[in-house]
């Protein structure tokens, strides 16, 4: 019995001079059966995407192979010559890519980018290859086949887009797909059809499919096998029931642990009765500027909650849900068109922009990218020092108290002098919250604030941020998409979706005892439910 | 304590910069002229404006005739043409500098209000960025001239104030994608004053833009001026300068095409230095900001 269609042989990459390491990809041996899924698992700079890439000859030119073999067919893809390599790509191995809006040609209908696939490899008549895109639209589960054909990219929702993506690589029936972070970039609910719509077509076509992916849930829903990789090498491969259940290697131990669980923790303390901001019928439409685009979308509709001292609330939703524009409208980084925020019995939206600046003490923000959310231009203790020098504070004062907060968040004091493109993205969005800290608000706006981070970081980025909270008794409000990070560290959770709060409670509540449709939708959508369960959040830093 | 995962990278620019042979050469050509036109007085074997009517139009050396005295020659009016094209480096230089400065102050300021402001302020700052898209520089330079007068400071000056175009349009770009990052909310949200903003934070991560920029439109000033002057619109006799050189060689082309060619290679040799230095610094700047 040989039903390999892909093996990785002993496959090394060499990466540029100049680099953290040596090798990109170390050593790495893999094999792919007929109707299996076997996924690649890793953090950032793990070599996963390299190993994807190496099988198609698609590396960028500084990536060289340098030992190893990939097998397919009987050929070593490593030595194929271009034109091999063309024939192979598309007919036989397909690739899905993570972000299916720049994956796609944003001038042309998506329908003809499916033709193109067949012309590229001089197969059927137009007519013919009209029919078999149409076909192929169905077959993904587009609800409009012949309207998605003639539609353009930009008019297709992310999900959308992802399925014509598949039915592009679905096209020359190919025996191996690629998939690199297919599901990363979309919505929760959007990513579970995914996932079922590739475990079907797998099922139907007997299609081998390599995923590629961070994301440990993603492995329990999808993945036959699966091999972690850090670091260039796989440290550890096999069944995905065992490598889940059973981890060897510390390495995975780690990762798995690392993997916020969906169970909320036990509340830590009672809650406080003091009211520090509360938002009332918060309103805000975002209107179609241009002649030609009239269209207004409701971003905010009636919001209203209350913010306690001392506590996290969750703001949880998926893109287009307005949780984003409800940090910002708090911040007045945007306007409200209607409500009223009231902090200190004044209402923020009523006052002057004047009269507002002093009060934006009380609330900073910490943002979602850590690489463009600090000034690239400035070292990292002016970064922090800013804010407190606007405001009045002496510049040496504020510049010693801004070493503090660099050891208080948990880096070298030293690195004042040191610019953010020294430091990783964990760190950096430490600096970023050390930044937030120097203007010692009450409250703290986070905006997706892990979502960029790797699994391990976040969990860190976690724990000093509840550290924070308790010691500096601050208020957050918790924007997120990821119910797992929001189950780890809000007190309360509010549920978004198309602009209003349709669910507010403690989280706990919410977890196990969602009210709405929508929230038990999302709530089912997780994947690999019985992940991180094990994993207790050991209790934070004494008060 | 968690320690920065990179070496202070600061020395990397100077380092690829030695590693990039046009810059280093077109840098090296581009601070010699600088040295000749600093110490031309200690270089020029002659005073550049003493007129010797007995010894016109010696040829330079190689050519026939040649005088051992006068290593390039003389011009018409028997002046010692070394001197005139060592001299002439300097109203080149000073034209191209301050004609730069000029126009990347307003072109910068414009560029950077219209793209951090947007809306009605973007709007009429590209009204008249346009405005002056529309005026040929050259047809403008000319009135100017015709209505103050030729000299050195009214071509610096309408020279200065038409060529910003660039500047404003590029900046204008820049500013936008660097004010739609989160470090620019950020600081919003800690309160600072657009002031601060623009200067502090958006300034900084736009000036290898305006640095790159600034060295392309210094050729064209350095083209331009060279082309006024030697239609008699830009510097006047006796000054030194190479357009006027070229223009007053203009009728001994046939006879002493020399007069042409020496300040046409000296004009070339700049304007290319010029051009490639800033083409390799727009990548190796380029390299650096992307993080």
């Amino acid at each position: 019995m040989n039903d390999t269609v892909l093996s990785i042989q002993c496959l090394s990459v060499a990466l540029p001079e100049g680099a953290d390491r040596r090798l990109a990809v170390d050593d790495v041996s893999l094999d792919l059966r007929k109707g299996e899924t076997v996924c690649i698992v890793g953090e950032s700079g793990s070599g996963k995407s390299i190993t994807a890439f190496s099988v198609v000859g698609l590396l960028s030119p500084q990536l060289v192979p340098v030992a190893g073999k990939v097998l397919f067919g009987g050929n070593d893809l490593l030595k194929a010559p271009a034109a091999e390599m063309r024939r192979i790509r598309g007919a036989r191995i397909a690739m899905i890519f993570q972000e299916p809006m720049t994956a796609l040609n944003p001038v042309l209908r998506c329908g003809q980018q499916i033709m193109e696939m067949f012309e590229a490899h001089g197969l059927h008549t137009h007519r013919a290859r009209r029919a078999r895109a149409i076909e192929l639209l169905t077959e993904v589960g587009l609800p409009d086949p012949a309207k998605a054909f003639s539609a353009f990219p930009h008019e297709l929702s992310g999900g959308q887009r992802q399925r014509v993506m598949i039915a592009m690589a679905l096209a020359l029936e190919p025996d191996v797909i690629i998939a690199d972070e297919p599901t990363t970039a979309l919505d929760v609910t959007t990513q579970a059809q995914i996932l079922s719509l590739l475990k079907r077509l797998r099922e139907n076509h007997g299609t081998a499919i390599l995923f590629i992916t961070h994301d440990f849930g993603v492995v329990a829903e999808i993945a036959d096998r699966v091999a972690v990789m850090h670091r260039g090498k796989v440290v550890e491969s096999g069944p995905t029931v065992d490598v889940l259940n059973d981890p060897q290697e510390a390495y995975t131990r780690d990762l798995l642990a690392a993997v916020p669980a969906l169970t909320p923790p036990a509340p830590a303390g009672k809650p406080d009765a003091e009211i520090v901001l509360s938002g009332l019928n918060l309103n805000k439409t975002y209107r179609g500027r241009s002649f030609f685009n009239r269209r207004d979308v409701p971003a905010l509709t009636d919001v209203s909650f209350d913010l306690y001292r001392g506590e996290t609330l969750g703001i949880v939703g998926e893109s287009g849900s307005g949780k984003s524009t409800l940090g910002r409208c708090l911040m007045r980084l945007a306007d409200l068109d209607a409500g009223e925020i009231i902090v200190d019995g004044k209402d923020l939206h009523a006052l002057s922009e004047r009269a507002f600046q002093p009060m934006r003490k009380t609330m900073q923000m910490v943002f979602q990218d850590p690489f463009a959310s600090l000034n690239p231009q400035r070292t990292v203790g002016r970064i922090i020092a800013d804010g407190p020098i606007v405001h009045g504070k002496a510049e040496s004062l504020a510049l010693a108290q801004a070493e503090e907060l660099l050891s208080f968040v948990g880096l070298d004091p030293s690195s004042m002098n040191r610019y953010p493109r020294e430091f990783s993205g964990g760190q950096r969005q430490r600096i970023g919250i050390a930044r937030a800290l120097a203007l010692e608000p009450k409250i703290i706006i986070a905006d997706e604030p892990v979502s960029a981070l790797d699994v391990s970081v976040q969990a860190q980025v976690l724990k000093l941020l509840r550290g924070l909270k308790v010691r500096l008794s601050l208020s957050m409000i918790f924007i997120t998409h990821d119910l797992r990070v929001a189950a780890q560290i809000c007190d309360r959770v509010a549920v978004m979706q198309r602009g209003r709060i349709i669910e507010m409670g403690p989280t706990a509540e919410i977890f196990s005892n969602p009210k709405s449709e929508y929230t038990r939708a999302l709530l089912a959508a997780i994947p690999g439910q019985g992940l991180g369960a094990k994993q207790a959040f050991e209790s934070e830093l004494p008060a | 304590m968690a320690k920065p995962v990179q070496s202070n990278t600061g020395s990397g620019l100077l380092r690829r910069l030695a590693s990039n042979a046009p810059v280093l050469i077109s840098g090296s050509i581009l601070l010699a002229l600088v040295v000749i036109a600093v110490a031309a007085p200690l270089l020029a074997p002659y005073d550049p404006y003493a007129q010797d009517l007995s010894r016109r139009l010696l040829p330079p050396i190689g050519y026939a005739g040649h005088d051992p005295a006068h290593f390039l020659g003389t011009d018409g009016f028997g002046r010692d043409y070394l001197s005139r094209l060592i001299y002439g480096t300097r109203i080149s230089l000073l034209i191209g500098f301050s004609v730069v400065l000029i126009a990347g102050f307003i072109g910068t300021t414009i560029g950077l209000l219209a793209g951090y402001f947007g809306g009605k302020v973007d709007q009429v700052l590209m009204f008249v960025i346009n405005t002056r898209l529309a005026m040929p520089v050259f047809l403008a330079a000319m009135a100017v001239v015709v209505v103050f007068g030729a000299s050195l400071t009214a071509t610096v000056l309408t020279l200065g104030f038409f060529l910003w175009d660039r500047f404003a349009v590029v900046i204008r770009s820049t500013t936008q994608q660097v004010a739609a990052q989160d470090f620019v909310l950020a600081a919003r949200s800690a309160g600072f004053s657009n002031t601060r903003i623009l200067t502090r934070e958006i300034l900084p991560n736009v000036l290898s833009s305006v640095v790159v920029i600034a060295t392309l439109e210094m050729g064209s000033a350095i083209l331009l001026e060279a082309a006024l002057s030697f239609l008699g619109f830009g510097v006047q006799e006796p000054t030194p300068s190479w357009g006027l050189m070229l223009s007053q060689a203009r009728e001994q082309l046939f006879f002493d095409a020399w007069l042409i060619y020496l300040p046409g290679l000296a004009l070339l040799s700049l304007v290319l230095a010029v051009n490639i230095f800033g083409d390799g610094l727009r990548d190796l700047l380029g390299a650096r900001d992307r993080t």
